[in-house]
């Protein structure tokens, strides 16, 4: 059963956006808005989340965000860091079903409402003072501060690896794993295909890692516009996959 | 279809309609949750020799009909049925029938249903054909709106009382208009009131007298909405995209569908409808009442 989060109301997400920028890192605690923002929740499919719950979600959060470093301006390590340690979090916390997190709106509320100042600090505003839409109000899941974490967790998760299902989030590097999951509607759509990427890519021991990645993911790609692969096994795709990185190899060092 | 890299067969498939619980599917799903286990089905017959043949492949490779779906909402596709073609010895013709169960707890958006026929091994080699594992010969798809898109508003009951609006309102269209070019998914949800009386009746599907009130709605969204796009000159009538649908695209489409004159292209629309909301603003409403034929009548 999936946990229902609420859902900003789209004008109020608007309001809240626009006042960002009065959130500076460090602001007061914003409990008191957890209840009074203007959200509503689906109307059936789950139980609503307890007011401690998202008390709970955003101190845990906000733990990892003073472990990185807030409210000073984070680093690339640090990033990372927070990204890794906060995919994990939202994933086996939450309790959202793929459906739910979807919802653009309960991304929102996370950003603007629960999480603002932890939000803020991960994208900061430019030098001109404006803050990045996308990364806020759930426009565009694959950037969303939250969104994205949540999906990658959920996209990487590893049913085989009991002692830790979330190892592939460490797998490889920020950019590495951004170039996987950006493509969200083709290699990306298929999780299998992208955690056999991921698996075989964290194996190698090549030192042209992530040239023959990115080549990989082109040839996928390429694949993918006419190859319905989503039947396909484990052993079958491990059997693509090395095949077409081979391919990439040996393009790249001829 | 579109263009691939070998040669497919033409008209060697004939699926049947999707069926769900025993009745047709349409364009729209109403009544899932979370919760739901949608069980679709459908017939499909495949003149195995005749694919083969118009493939350019050997008629002892393996094909199958593969069952895939996703949601909009996440774009992440999941497998719902593989069924291997056994072509009769007579015939040729290999029939199977297609039970694609769709998880609820996957659903947003839209629902995709899509439909492959495909090879199941790999060939060595086999020049200018389909000799991949997953090379795709036929599909289909159908879309199923969920929520929000095609044609369903995005409604949401509340008490008024509790939101902070007025307590005895009927409904509050609630819009971040800040960018048009962001999804119509997550950005328009109207709100109604269970407090006010008429609405709750009206919520109630046997109440014969909800249409006169959901009409009225019709014309307030409408004028509502493209009241606020005229207002902002960051509206730009733009080509929708064929995925998914920007809150401009629905406010271009409501202004094509209703307030447009015979013959007038959208922009020259806009020009006209923003000249005359600053000249006359009731003669917009007017317009969309009569193009909505508000109120509507038995007669």
């Amino acid at each position: 059963m999936s946990t229902l989060y609420p859902r900003l109301l789209p004008a109020e997400t608007e309001t809240l956006f626009a006042r960002l920028s009065d959130v500076a890192a460090g602001a007061a605690d914003p409990s008191a808005a957890i209840t009074t923002a203007r959200a509503v929740y689906a109307a059936s499919g789950g139980m609503r989340v307890h007011r401690d719950q998202l008390i709970g979600l955003r101190e845990e959060v906000r733990r990892a965000a003073v472990d990185h470093g807030y409210p000073a301006r984070p680093g690339v390590e640090a990033r990372n860091g927070f990204d890794r340690r906060v995919a994990r979090i939202l994933h086996a916390s939450m309790g959202l079903t793929a459906g739910e997190a979807s919802q653009r709106q309960v991304w929102a509320y996370l950003a603007l409402v629960l999480l603002p100042d932890v939000c803020a600090w991960r994208f900061p505003a430019n030098d001109a003072g404006k803050f990045v839409a996308d990364r806020f109000k759930g426009t565009d899941l694959t950037r969303h501060t939250l969104a994205r974490l949540w999906w990658r967790a959920q996209v990487l998760r590893d049913e085989t690896r009991v002692d830790d299902p979330y190892w592939m989030l460490e797998a490889l590097g920020e950019a590495d794993l951004d170039q996987v999951m950006a493509r969200r509607r083709s290699v990306a759509a298929t999780p299998s295909l992208v955690r056999m990427v991921v698996r075989v890519t964290a194996e190698s021991t090549d030192a042209t890692g992530r040239d023959v990645l990115r080549d990989l993911l082109k040839r996928l790609l390429r694949l993918t516009a006419f190859l319905d692969l989503d039947w396909l096994d484990e052993a079958e795709l491990r059997s693509l996959v090395l095949r077409e990185r081979a391919v990439s190899m040996a393009n790249l060092t001829s | 279809m579109r263009a691939m890299p070998y040669p497919v067969p033409t008209s060697s498939v004939a699926p049947e309609s999707w069926t769900l619980n025993g009745a047709p599917v349409t364009t729209v799903l109403p009544g899932w949750d979370y919760e739901s286990l949608l069980q679709f089905e459908r017939l499909v017959r495949v003149d195995v020799l005749k694919t083969a043949k118009e493939a350019g492949l050997d008629v002892e490779v393996p094909l199958a009909l593969h069952v895939r779906y996703w949601a909009t909402g996440s774009y992440v596709r999941h497998s719902a049925a593989l069924v291997p073609l056994v072509p009769d010895a007579t015939s040729g013709w290999a029939q199977a029938l297609l039970v694609a169960t769709v998880d609820g707890r996957q659903l947003a958006g839209d629902l995709v249903l899509e439909t492959t026929l495909v090879r199941i091994d790999e060939a060595e080699s086999g020049g200018f054909t389909a000799r991949r594992a997953g090379s795709v010969l036929w599909n289909d798809t159908v879309k199923l709106a969920l929520e929000g898109s095609g044609g369903l508003l995005p409604i949401a009951p509340v008490r008024f009382s509790e939101q902070g609006l007025p307590a005895a309102a009927a409904w509050y269209v609630s819009l971040d208009g800040s960018d048009w070019r962001a999804p119509a998914m997550g950005n328009l949800l109207v709100l109604l009131n269970v407090d006010n009386r008429a609405v709750a009746d009206a919520l109630d599907p046997t109440d014969s007298a909800a249409a006169a009130l959901w009409d009225t709605l019709t014309v307030d969204v409408v004028c509502d909405l493209v009241g606020r796009a005229l207002d902002d000159e960051e509206y730009v009538p733009s080509r929708a995209d064929a995925d998914e649908l920007s809150t401009g695209d629905l406010v271009t489409n409501l202004i094509r569908s209703f307030l447009s004159r015979p013959g007038e292209g959208v922009d020259e629309a806009v020009a006209r409808l923003r000249d005359e909301r600053r000249n006359d603003p009731s003669l917009v409403r007017a317009q969309a009442q009569s193009s909505l034929r508000f109120p509507r009548t038995s007669s």
